[in-house]
């Protein structure tokens, strides 16, 4: 898609399908710094690879700016087998704002580099996105009309060509054709029609082959399986990859991400009371392990974060149903940074509403209400204490906060922190290859604290970049930590489309 | 003279001699203007193709107006344009002779070749929609050989073809313009075979030369066009002309195209380009079309299954014994700005370059090469068999 205005990138952003970094939600945001700039970025992948990516850069102090550069960087080339960058264009009427397009050919773990140049100094950053083949775009009945008269202008101007090239073609000029030959060419042509039928009907066939190739090259979830059994009184939850490529060994390692190598959530279905943050270990490179609360009975959405060492974020999904409430007897414990919530959720029904925490404490809704999709930075919230006074906001996890975004029908599924949808881990596996001294027997070796972005601090609002991706209920949970402890808030929110 | 011919196929070879022909009587209503246009517009759509692909290995970026499609385009415009402007003043304004040597064609009358143009235009026309949904909804080239790709193929083809049957009804009318007329033939075969070249680039890498498929591959497309062209040509060697075309066209656009800058504008980037990356050094196509041209002279007066078997083998026999020893040379000698065995499409990763240089190893199974040499020899009959006889139409064609 070609887009010329913020309104239309906008627009744009809210045609999500299905993701390999999340669900239903393809679009990547990112916030934070490029070199002395502050900036947000939204990258929308295309649906098909080899495709084009949207790029929209928001630059918050575009004073002295000279140019926006995009590059698309592949995981395997690095920025050294990456194309010249291209001049992020001016948003007309949009101060700061530039769009600009990326061409991915291949698919796999991409980062895009923007680059910042300006009075101040140049600076860049890595968004990582996925590129993956995720829809098909139809064919719209105006095309498919002009198509069908052009092919039967086409089919009839063939069997028309074959009675000249019989008949009248040969007779030499001034002579009147002959009947004989007039006999031949309305033969041929007789003959020509079932044959470029035949031609015609073969590259339908071929078409329909080839759309099918297509389907059977889009993304979808990696096979799972998940259980939950008893371990000496500890409820154990196993999710196991069932699929024959990577239990082969032939995808890319899962490395850990701030420390860890999955985050793995629950959401009780329905009511969406009982909500889950984890950290399972792995036994080995394709089984998921931790040990669970416990639960209340029902069924409840699995989604596991994990990230590739290519950089290649990705989302597994599953189910389980617990017939009847979980019972711990035995010592086993969560780990801690291990959380999980039951409660109802806030209604947001205007700015401002607020989740109470229970000891004083409240998360408020800082966002529009209700709000449009595709409209990137409606994620505001704002931690106060019962005077109404900021809170001290300690990260978790190495952010300053975790949001994760739940369509009520489990379509949508997103976790993501103040600095945006990327896994920290993939933006430093991008920048560890490129250094190019950072492998030890083939593999990437991260430093865990380099991944803690956040520092302490007192906010007013706290930002998660983001645009809700479709229209529909949405839940909304808010984890941030203050005292030593982590707190979860929960809001409902209605995402209606832009008009 | 007319040559006698004891089989069902004689009549399609019962022509006059070239050399009578070009001296026959000429005609004021032949339109020539249009033949010389159309073949402009046959060089400038292969030329087109060759450039766009080029782009494709060198730079890669593709929009609709990149230089090389935009020749291709024109080319394919000029050729649908001045055909459609030959009907119309045929049909409305032109004289009963003008009129009378030409054919109708729903209601409008033209040379046929023109109608040929014009269905190719048309083609070409109706592939950029498609291709442009066809990238949106299955990925940028994905596959090369994709259906609205081989729709603008058959369309950059009709318009060669309109081409060649324009200078075919020239030359074969005879009068004063006949000669040249068979030297537009013979430019405007070349570049059919210059476009049958390219199809075949999939089956022509340079390091299955020494393998029973590609020649087997070879013979099942090459043969057909010369054969046709060696029956209907009215020149003295006009399957060894069309051959120097294609030769001198391929190569002279690859050394041209190494003289410009460029670098890649998408990635993975695996190779610091800094030209045009060329096409492959062209096939030794000239040594066995002078041995069909020579061939053809007798065997035009054989039962037609000989001819066609003698055809094949005049295909295939010199074929192989110039191609086999000229690809260990091109694998040993090549790295140079002549043959240019070194350039490599961007996308080409550094440990894959040495594969290049490394003949094919057949799979487990593969019958002996001699089993393959005698199928390709069949393969090649056949197509000569299908290629006289479309020569030998092409001979008849008058408007």
């Amino acid at each position: 898609m070609r887009l010329a205005t913020p309104l239309r990138c906008v627009a744009a952003l809210s045609l999500g399908v299905v993701l390999a970094a999340h669900v239903g939600s393809p679009d990547a945001f990112y916030s934070g710094k490029a070199g002395p700039y502050s900036i947000d970025v939204a990258v929308r992948p295309p649906t098909v690879v080899p495709g084009i990516a949207e790029v929209y850069v928001l630059v918050h102090d575009p004073a002295g700016v000279g140019h926006v550069v995009v590059r698309p960087v592949f995981w395997r080339a690095g920025t050294k087998g990456a194309p010249a960058g291209d001049d992020a264009k001016p948003v007309d009427g949009v101060r700061g704002a530039y769009l600009g397009q990326l061409w991915l050919m291949t698919s796999g773990a991409y980062a895009v580099n923007v680059t910042v140049s300006g009075d101040a100094g140049t600076g860049s950053v890595d968004v990582p996105i996925a590129a993956v083949a995720t829809g098909q775009l139809p064919l719209g009945t105006g095309l498919k009309v002009l198509l069908g008269v052009l092919g039967m202008l086409l089919i009839a101007g063939l069997v028309a060509a074959v009675h000249s090239a019989v008949g009248e073609s040969l007779v030499p000029p001034g002579e009147k054709i002959p009947p004989t030959r007039l006999r031949h060419a309305d033969m041929a042509t007789i003959i020509a029609m079932p044959v470029v039928g035949i031609i015609v009907f073969s590259g339908f066939r071929w078409w329909g082959a080839e759309a099918a190739r297509y389907q059977r090259t889009l993304y979808r979830p990696v096979a799972t399986s998940t259980a939950v059994r008893d371990s000496a009184g500890i409820p154990m939850l196993t999710m196991s990859i069932t699929d024959s490529t990577w239990r082969a060994g032939r995808t890319s390692p899962v490395m850990p991400d701030h420390g860890k190598l999955a985050h793995l959530f629950l959401a009780r279905t329905g009511s969406l009371d009982v909500f889950a943050h984890l950290h399972p270990s792995m036994p080995d490179r394709a089984t998921l392990a931790t040990p669970l609360p416990a639960l209340p009975a029902g069924t409840y959405r699995v989604y596991a974060d994990i990230v590739q060492e290519t950089g290649f974020q990705r989302t597994l999904v599953d189910s389980i149903t617990l017939p009847a409430p979980l019972r711990r007897t035995g010592e086993g414990r969560l780990g801690p940074d291990d959380t999980w919530f039951t409660a109802p959720a806030t209604k947001v029904e205007r700015s401002g509403a607020e989740s109470s925490l229970g000891d004083g404490l409240a998360v408020r809704w800082l966002g529009s209400s209700p709000v449009t999709v595709g409209t990137v930075g409606v994620l505001l919230f704002g931690l106060h204490d019962a005077y109404g006074r900021p809170v001290h906001v300690e990260p978790f996890l190495g952010m300053l906060g975790h949001a994760v975004v739940m369509r009520r029908d489990g379509g949508v599924f997103v976790h993501l922190h103040p600095s945006g949808t990327q896994s920290t881990a993939s933006q430093l596996a991008f920048a560890l290859r490129d250094r190019g001294d950072t492998t030890s027997d083939g593999r990437l070796q991260l430093d865990s604290a380099a991944m803690n972005m956040a520092a302490p601090a007192s906010l007013e609002e706290i930002r998660f970049p983001y645009a809700f991706p479709s229209p529909g209920e949405y839940r909304v949970w808010v984890q941030l930590r203050a005292d030593g402890r982590v707190r979860t808030a929960a809001f409902d929110i209605d995402a209606v489309a832009a008009r | 003279m007319t040559t006698t011919m004891g089989t069902p196929m004689a009549g399609a070879f019962a022509e006059p001699h070239p050399r009578e022909r070009v001296r026959g009587e000429g005609g004021a209503s032949d339109f020539a203007w249009h033949a010389y246009v159309v073949v402009l517009a046959a060089v400038l759509v292969v030329t087109g193709l060759i450039w766009d692909i080029s782009w494709h290995m060198s730079i890669g970026r593709d929009t609709f107006w990149t230089p090389a499609h935009l020749m291709l385009q024109a080319g394919g415009l000029l050729a649908g344009l001045a055909s459609g402007a030959l009907a119309a003043y045929v049909t409305f304004r032109g004289t009963p002779e003008e009129r009378s040597s030409a054919v109708w064609f729903w209601g409008f009358r033209a040379p046929f070749g023109a109608w040929v143009c014009v269905w190719g235009c048309g083609a070409m026309l109706t592939s950029a929609p498609f291709d442009d949904w066809w990238h949106n909804a299955y990925g940028l080239d994905v596959r090369i050989v994709s259906p609205p790709h081989v729709l603008l193929l058959i369309g950059m083809m009709s318009i060669v073809l309109g081409a060649l049957l324009r200078s075919l009804a020239l030359q074969n009318g005879g009068g004063a313009r006949a000669a040249r007329a068979a030297v537009l033939f013979d430019v405007s075969a070349g570049l059919l075979l210059a476009l049958l070249g390219i199809l075949m680039l999939e089956w022509s890498n340079r390091n299955a030369m020494h393998s029973g498929d590609f020649y087997r591959a070879m013979a099942k497309g090459f043969p057909l066009l010369l054969a046709a062209v060696a029956v209907a040509g009215r020149s003295r060697w006009p399957a060894t002309t069309a051959a120097a075309v294609y030769t001198l066209l391929m190569a002279v656009t690859s050394w041209i195209l190494m003289l410009f800058p460029a670098t890649p504008k998408l990635g993975p980037i695996y190779q610091p380009i800094t030209h045009y990356v060329p096409l492959e050094f062209p096939l030794l196509l000239i040594v066995p079309a002078f041995v069909m041209d020579l061939t053809w002279r007798r065997a035009r007066a054989w039962p037609w299954w000989k001819a066609a078997v003698a055809m094949g083998a005049a295909f295939l026999v010199p074929f192989a014994l110039v191609q086999w020893p000229f690809a260990s040379f091109l694998m040993t000698h090549g790295r140079n700005w002549f043959f240019h065995t070194d350039n490599f499409v961007y996308w080409q990763p550094p440990q894959y370059e040495k594969w290049h240089f490394i003949w094919r190893t057949p799979p487990a199974g593969d019958p002996p090469l001699a089993v393959h040499l005698l199928l390709a020899l069949a393969y090649a009959s056949l197509a000569s068999a299908v290629g006289m006889a479309w020569g030998g139409w092409m001979s008849k064609v008058r408007r």
